[in-house]
């Protein structure tokens, strides 16, 4: 609630909902020289990541063989994939468009 | 009708246009000019909307972790210059909009560029005066319309890129996004749209949908319901539609008066969704040559190569709805996001 001049009259209310989150951890660089990649269930994404991970690997670079995914691709990620991905020590990379 | 100068506390000596511009500046618009939502305005709103305590929480949205409280409802309703008297419509809608099944998030961010479209249907259009002839797809300038639909979208974008929770990825968007609400004839053909939901036919209802910009079908001279219905079905399966590929979302078929007419001579409902369903196959290889289908197909599209294919999975997935201006022979269909499997409907209590 926002109150534009301290007057409770004239109280603007604010009708914006703000996330509860606690406080979170954010790892910005990898622990392991690994790429993890994830599929977003987009069409094309599985195709896209699958190549990726070809040529990556060509180019000498390790990336872990399982690709997971979202169950839905119009929903957000479920709590369970998201506590697996937290435990990735590799850098993650997701989000292939269509 | 509500007397805002008896009943509320009045902004008094503030400057209005200062706060509508201090609106702007917090991020609190759709784009256009707001109401601002003064205590007594919003207190007075959510009383009507039926909600005592503006701290309880009418809905949340897990992934982001946003409480959507009655007061932020509320605020969005008088912003989007709803009347109080309009709670009765605004209650049961804004319900359906924070309930998790309808994915709210998932329709702010998806490349679809989809809109809140509100159904409005049954006895309470004529009680609130919705307009649902001229027009009655988009643009009716009425208040009922054009702020409950409105506050729909407000509702989307207060809990997405507008409360900075979410990006917004519409690839195109479509002026429904500002607001999109469409109410049926109180006297239908096939009975009221909300009994495709399951609900009662006697009762006032309002459904939402996720859905794309509406596309117009004419066909002023076919005088029977085959060459409408063929008409509609060509608008349906053309090669862009989204739905080709996915299969999941729904679509309303917008009825005109005189379209409604000859159609229902000769088909019910069910039998014209029957008919639609088979009239709008295309062959799969050609969508594919097009360049419809992705080069791996995912399982749960059904993708069959050398077989005829739907937009539909299933024919429910169409719903009828029975709206517009007499006059002239048009139809309109209304796709609907992929990411959202259905229509969803709430009875409109009180009158």
């Amino acid at each position: 609630m926002t109150e534009i001049d301290g007057a409770g009259r004239h109280e603007l209310v604010n009708p914006i909902p703000r996330p509860k989150s606690g406080p979170f951890t954010v790892r910005t660089v990898p622990e392991v020289e690994q790429v993890v990649l994830f599929d977003n269930g987009k069409p094309n994404s599985m195709a896209i990541l699958r190549r990726t991970q070809q040529l990556l690997r060509e180019r000498g670079i390790d990336v872990k063989e399982e690709i997971r995914g979202k169950e839905f691709a119009g929903g957000p990620v479920d709590d369970q994939t998201l506590a697996m991905l937290a435990q990735e020590r590799g850098l993650l990379l997701c989000g292939v468009h269509d | 009708m509500s007397d805002y100068s008896r009943s509320v506390d009045r902004p008094g000596d503030r400057d209005v246009l200062a706060d509508i511009e201090q609106c702007y500046e917090s991020g609190w618009s759709d784009g256009l000019p707001v109401v601002p939502p003064y205590r007594g305005l919003v207190d007075e709103m959510r009383a009507a909307m039926g909600w005592p305590d503006g701290d309880e929480v009418v809905g949340s949205i897990e992934a982001q972790r946003l409480e959507i409280t009655a007061d932020h409802l509320a605020a969005a309703a008088v912003m989007s210059g709803c009347r109080p008297e309009y709670a009765r419509v605004l209650r049961p809608l804004a319900e359906l909009l924070v309930d998790p099944e309808f994915n709210l998030g998932g329709v702010e961010v998806t490349t679809g560029g989809v809109a809140v479209m509100v159904v409005v249907s049954g006895p309470v259009v004529a009680e609130l005066g919705f307009e649902h002839q001229a027009n009655a797809v988009g643009g009716a300038n009425t208040r009922v319309n054009a702020t409950i639909g409105r506050y729909a979208q407000m509702v989307r974008h207060f809990c997405g890129r507008g409360g900075g929770v979410l990006a917004t990825h519409g690839t195109m968007g479509h002026p429904g996004r500002l607001s999109f609400l469409v109410a049926e004839h109180p006297d239908t053909a096939w009975g009221p749209f909300h009994t495709q939901l399951g609900l009662p036919a006697g009762a006032s209802a309002v459904s939402i949908m996720a859905a794309e910009g509406p596309n117009s079908v004419n066909n002023h001279y076919g005088s029977t319901a085959e060459q409408i219905l063929d008409t509609i079905a060509d608008c349906l399966g053309h090669s862009g539609f989204t739905n080709y590929y996915w299969h999941f979302g729904a679509t309303i078929v917008v009825v005109g008066p005189a379209h409604a007419e000859t159609i229902a001579a000769t088909f019910s409902r069910d039998e014209a969704r029957r008919y639609l369903f088979e009239h709008t196959l295309r062959p799969t290889d050609h969508l594919a040559a097009l360049g419809r289908m992705p080069p791996e197909p995912r399982e749960k599209s059904k993708v069959e190569p050398g077989k005829q294919r739907s937009p539909f999975d299933h024919e429910e997935q169409l719903h009828f709805l029975e709206s517009g201006a007499p006059g002239g022979r048009f139809s309109a269909i209304v796709p609907g996001w992929v990411g959202n499997y259905f229509v969803m409907g709430k009875v409109v209590e009180g009158a």
